[in-house]
């Protein structure tokens, strides 16, 4: 891993130095990766995704500056990838694990007995917001990289330090605390 | 749902805790989290050797010490007082761990945190349930009612220092005359602080802290800043600690821990370092990128410093000094990089090596400034070593050494496809022990007589024993078949891996701990809040045995007892959710 700061690689994107982009791929290239990878299933496409994202930072820093490359990397290559899924699948499911960790968050965030409720998904962002907001650091990174990242466990598991079983039984209990969290806000 | 919606929801998170996620550091976040057993520096030894203990399975006690107990005809005319307090013979001898933690051996075993095994080899991995024990390499320490006592091998007391403030400590090393480095957790109420699972009060909440004790004027000061990378100097009256935003190792002197100062600078992301007694020295080494005719690659690089001195920073070379591959960045396709780890006094050298034969794990060990002739202690063939496909690329491994002298142990790297395991080496004739499942089982190379576990045997075919219990420890409890309806039961033993009896209680899948009595109590052994009655029944009345369902159902029986802490003792992670 790359031991370059943030500041010192976007000073290098501001000069126009295409070390810039080595520098990023090698610091965040790998979790860029993973996101890219768990959203469209295909380590090909990832790449692609990756070098899309890093073009796109190419082509916006400046006059960007962001506070936190590693987030606006993130973001950048997460919003490529579902374009690109959604353009592909259409309104299908694909494969991948971001099929495996909506499956996991369907039954929290909407109520089986109201499969065809239209969902008010600016209300549950919100709520969802508020809620990560009450929970300890590490669950709420869990959740994040899970449910925004389409994280697989193991690569959480590996980023946060920590064994799966934790990561598994801390997103038990956050999905759980989640459904009580919708259900009393009224939302479920 | 539909999968449009999901991603709406999800793409209107807010900034900060996607910032928060994608740069959250792991590593970091684990030193600042009190760590119960596992303050080892370089490694997470309780975490390879609790994965080790958990998948080889747990054997029969038969040195277990209980005055509650039914007792095994076959103990009961074992003597009290011939018994240390590990329940073993002879007297204990204790051994720091560098950077933290600490081992035992008495005449018969070795005890690291909650395993232990034969010195001779002669038995597998079982548990060690005597796990409250502290050593500074000189004396015993133990701890009850928030008090630190000194302690001899059979339990005399004498009372070492009583903090004024609920606390527990998990290190103890002697800086010299009065003066010692300490580490432990202060007890809080506070949910906001750091949960954590501590060993000895059964307390929720805590702390970590590093401090300066005086046991002459019972003082404990709090360092500065919580210390994780540390040699201890009582040569010089202090220690060395790694201060990662200062970028520089500093000295505290052990009667000042506010007046520390730095030595050796402009130090980044030090994987490993040492201090050399003698020459003051510096050895240190870092994971960085360098050219080659190929192009550039990373590469585990050893600089050493003289104090004051940071201009003159010098490259000692990649890895450890060794006779592998004289190119500058070990050729994937050959050599692997080779990796160093310093301890107070020595430095080991890993390294997977490509020979002719095919690959072996390579292990050198040296003083810390690698000036004595290195000595290969392991040289042993990977597939002797591993089951299933060996890895393309071994990472840098987390690896602990344990070093009496005369035997040298250490957790093998894991793989993607195994998981980590224990070699003992006797450096004097080289012969050598593994303790791992995934053992090839076929007479390793380079071994004296070694025994060979069976990795199939499952509870190693000894009837199992019942009624052991502790009113101190956190012990496993077995339901023989013949006390499935019993009524009157003082106290219970599951073993993890048992096959269930008639009652289709499947124990192996379960690993369920009941306290003695029958009590489900984390919080406090003398209050507790689920009757076995109520356990039992929530057991076998289960409808789906699923090992967490039941868990969590426990949890909320007994008030909220926390299932992720049992996670964290226990690393079960091979059970399936």
């Amino acid at each position: 891993m790359s031991s370059t700061s943030d500041a010192q690689i976007i000073s290098l994107f501001h000069a126009r130095d295409q070390k810039a982009l080595s520098e990023t791929q090698q610091k965040y290239g790998g979790l860029c990766h993973c996101i890219a990878k768990n959203i469209l299933g295909s380590r090909e496409d990832a790449e692609e995704c990756l070098n899309a994202a890093l073009y796109k930072l190419w082509e916006s820093i400046p006059p960007a500056k962001p506070k936190n490359l590693a987030a606006y990397l993130s973001v950048t290559v997460r919003n490529l990838a579902c374009n690109r899924r959604a353009a592909a699948k259409a309104a299908k499911r694909g494969g991948g694990e971001l099929d495996v960790a909506l499956s996991e968050l369907e039954n929290v965030l909407a109520s089986p007995e109201r499969p065809d409720a239209v969902l008010d998904t600016m209300a549950l962002s919100d709520a969802i917001n508020r809620f990560l907001g009450n929970l300890e650091s590490e669950t709420r990174v869990m959740f994040v990289l899970r449910y925004w990242g389409d994280l697989t466990i193991k690569e959480i598991a590996d980023k946060c330090g920590v064994g799966q079983s934790k990561v598994k039984m801390t997103l038990l209990r956050t999905r759980n605390d989640l459904k009580a969290f919708l259900e009393e806000e009224g939302l479920r | 749902m539909r999968e449009q919606d999901y991603m709406k929801i999800m793409n209107n998170l807010r900034e900060d805790y996607i910032s928060e996620a994608v740069s959250w550091d792991g590593t970091a976040q684990k030193n600042r989290r009190s760590i119960k057993r596992l303050s080892l520096g370089v490694g997470a030894i309780a975490a390879a050797f609790a994965v080790v203990v958990g998948g080889i399975g747990y054997g029969v006690y038969r040195e277990r010490l209980s005055a509650n107990s039914k007792t095994d005809p076959e103990n009961s005319e074992i003597a009290l007082e011939q018994l240390n307090l590990f329940g073993g013979h002879g007297e204990i001898r204790g051994y720091t761990l560098s950077r933290g933690g600490c081992f035992f051996r008495d005449d018969t075993n070795f005890y690291c945190y909650d395993a232990k095994w034969a010195i001779d080899g002669s038995s597998p991995i079982f548990p060690n349930e005597k796990t409250d024990l502290l050593t500074d390499g000189e004396r015993l320490y133990t701890q009850h009612d928030n008090t630190l006592y000194i302690t001899d091998s059979y339990g005399k007391e004498t009372v070492f220092y009583t903090p004024e403030t609920e606390m527990t400590f998990e290190e103890i090393w002697h800086l010299g005359g009065d003066n010692y480095f300490v580490k432990g957790v202060k007890i809080t109420d506070d949910p906001g602080t750091y949960e954590t699972p501590l060993p000895y009060t059964n307390a929720g909440f805590g702390v970590a802290f590093s401090a300066l004790l005086n046991s002459a004027a019972k003082t404990l000061t709090e360092t500065p800043e919580y210390i994780t990378s540390y040699q201890i100097s009582p040569e010089k009256g202090g220690l060395y600690w790694y201060a990662p935003e200062k970028k520089s190792i500093q000295f505290m002197p052990a009667d000042d821990a506010n007046n520390s100062r730095t030595v050796y600078s402009g130090i980044e992301n030090a994987e490993s370092w040492g201090v050399d007694a003698q020459t003051d020295i510096l050895y240190y080494e870092v994971i960085e990128r360098r050219d080659t005719e190929a192009g550039s690659d990373t590469a585990a690089a050893i600089y050493t410093l003289m104090p004051d001195d940071a201009e003159n920073k010098q490259d000692f070379g990649i890895g450890y000094r060794g006779d592998y591959n004289t190119a500058l960045i070990a050729d994937p396709e050959n050599d692997y990089p080779c990796y160093s780890y310093f301890t107070n006094q020595h430095c080991y050298g890993v390294m997977q090596k490509q020979t002719e034969s095919g690959l072996r794990l390579r292990v050198m060990r040296n003083n810390i400034a690698m000036d004595d002739g290195e000595q290969v202690v392991f040289d042993v063939p990977m597939s002797d070593l591993y089951k299933g496909n060996l890895p393309d690329r071994m990472v840098r491994p987390e690896m602990v050494f344990l070093d009496t002298g005369d035997y040298l142990i250490f957790n093998l790297p894991p793989t993607d496809e195994n998981s980590s395991g224990l070699v003992q080496v006797n450096l004097e004739t080289g012969a050598w022990f593994l303790r791992d499942e995934n053992a090839s089982g076929d007479q390793p190379e380079n071994s004296g007589d070694p025994v060979q576990q069976d990795s199939d045997s499952g509870l190693y075919g000894e009837d199992l024993a019942s009624g052991y219990c502790s009113p101190q420890d956190f012990p496993q409890y077995y339901i023989p078949p013949e006390n499935i309806d019993a009524d009157n039961i003082e106290c219970y033993r599951m073993l993890p891996f048992a096959k269930a009896s008639e009652s289709a209680l499947d124990t192996a899948a379960l690993g369920a701990h009941l306290p003695s009595g029958g009590a489900w109590s984390r919080r406090d052994p003398d209050a507790p809040r689920l009757t076995y009655d109520k356990a039992f029944n929530c057991i076998t009345s289960g409808s789906e045995l699923n090992a967490w369902v039941i868990m969590e159902e426990l949890c909320k029986l007994s008030g909220g007892y926390d299932a992720e802490a049992y996670l964290n003792d226990n690393m079960l992670s091979d059970r399936e959710f």
